[in-house]
């Protein structure tokens, strides 16, 4: 499983407020080969809570799958480089 | 010998009655890299995590370990405790709990967990972690050693509580796994449970590395982590709310899936501002005069 961070301008058809829940970790945005969706043209795969979002090239929402296909390797994490990400609390220090 | 070279079981624990939430398997993917740091052996490290997609779960526990992991259901826990051979289990608990205790298929009370440890063979102690909500309905029972029988003496249990009776509290953070960085929503008593013990600090000084300074360093980083998340939220919350108005309009006006999932974004942000703004969260610790000499 890899991680990739990619430009938010690639994935037009979505909005920032849907690309900042993935930044802060509170949905995943990932590619994965193995899952074989009814529309040929998704890309990406959007976990938001319980449901999952096929999504094209642009971000385009094309269907939802079933949960039962999330039972496959992710291939790639995204985040959006050039948006807001959460700090590490690794560097927080006492003061 | 101490907790680490010694006969210790480790235990990173995910039960729930439905599917589990990727951040608690992202707690325990960053517990398992930071007992890894620690010099724990991967043999003394036990997995537990519900849920029915198994291959999804062994992939996102992978990102915390360059090394094969089982990963077992919670139902196995106590199968594995009546055949314990080990002095001495640390526990991880994360997840969803409540007023009826740790969601599972069937919810963990404080009693069943405590008959259950205490009823393990060989045994001598065992410290919980517990980050999950309401985590103090654990606090107030009988975790000590009984003084009778001296000849046949039960298990030392210690029990470190990341909240009371409240909900417990999680943030965004980015941290470093085997797989790259990755950004998660997490339990922030654990988060700082597991720091500490892939660096520990001697907290109290008195040149020991003890069950005490954990809790004493995960409870007042945690703290310090809330009360800054506090800070920074209470702003945002305002902005956010001004958002949330505008995609719940535009949603009424256009009900498409696009404007759906926009709100349904929103509203998870100005949630998740609002659960730090207005949780409590008080750390807590039960048997806390072994945990001074127990070291790690």
């Amino acid at each position: 499983m890899k991680v990739n961070n990619i430009r938010s301008n690639e994935l037009p058809e979505i909005d920032s407020s849907i690309k900042e829940c993935v930044n802060l970790g509170q949905w995943l945005l990932f590619r994965s080969k193995a899952i074989q969706p009814d529309v040929k043209e998704a890309a990406y795969f959007l976990k938001a809570g319980t449901k999952i979002f096929c999504l094209n090239k642009n971000g385009k929402i094309l269907e939802t799958i079933e949960k039962e296909k999330l039972n496959m390797p992710i291939d790639e994490l995204i985040y959006f480089s050039d948006l807001l990400q959460p700090k590490s609390l690794s560097n927080m220090i006492a003061r | 010998m101490g907790l680490i070279k010694g006969n210790t079981k480790w235990i990173l624990f995910l039960s729930t009655s439905n599917e589990p939430d990727e951040r608690h398997v992202h707690d325990l993917a960053y517990g398992l890299l930071c007992l890894e740091v620690a010099g724990v052996q991967e043999e003394n490290i036990s997995i537990y995590i519900d849920g029915k997609n198994r291959q999804w779960l062994a992939q996102l526990i992978a990102s915390g370990s360059a090394k094969s992991h089982v990963i077992k259901e919670s139902k196995d826990f106590s199968v594995d405790q009546a055949n314990n051979i080990h002095e001495n289990i640390v526990m991880f608990i994360t997840g969803h709990g409540g007023i009826e205790g740790i969601d599972a298929p069937t919810p963990i009370t404080p009693y069943n967990l405590l008959q259950q440890i205490k009823g393990s063979p060989n045994l001598k102690q065992a410290i919980l972690y517990l980050g999950q909500c309401h985590a103090g309905i654990f606090n107030y029972i009988g975790a000590g050693r009984r003084a009778f029988p001296s000849d046949n003496p039960d298990p030392e249990i210690i029990i470190i509580g990341a909240t009371s009776l409240h909900n417990s509290l999680s943030s965004p953070t980015k941290e470093h796994f085997v797989t790259g960085e990755i950004n998660w929503v997490a339990n922030l008593f654990l988060l700082y449970a597991f720091k500490w013990i892939s660096k520990p600090v001697d907290v109290d000084g008195d040149g020991k590395i003890t069950v005490i300074d954990s809790y004493k360093y995960a409870s007042a980083v945690s703290n310090i982590a809330n009360k800054n998340a506090k800070i920074q939220t209470f702003v945002t919350a305002l902005d956010l709310h001004q958002k949330w108005i505008a995609f719940r309009a535009a949603v009424q006006q256009n009900p498409t899936d696009l404007n759906k999932l926009n709100f349904e974004a929103a509203s998870t942000q100005l949630e998740a501002a609002l659960d730090i703004q207005f949780n409590h969260q008080e750390c807590w610790i039960l048997n806390a005069i072994p945990a001074q000499s127990i070291e790690f």
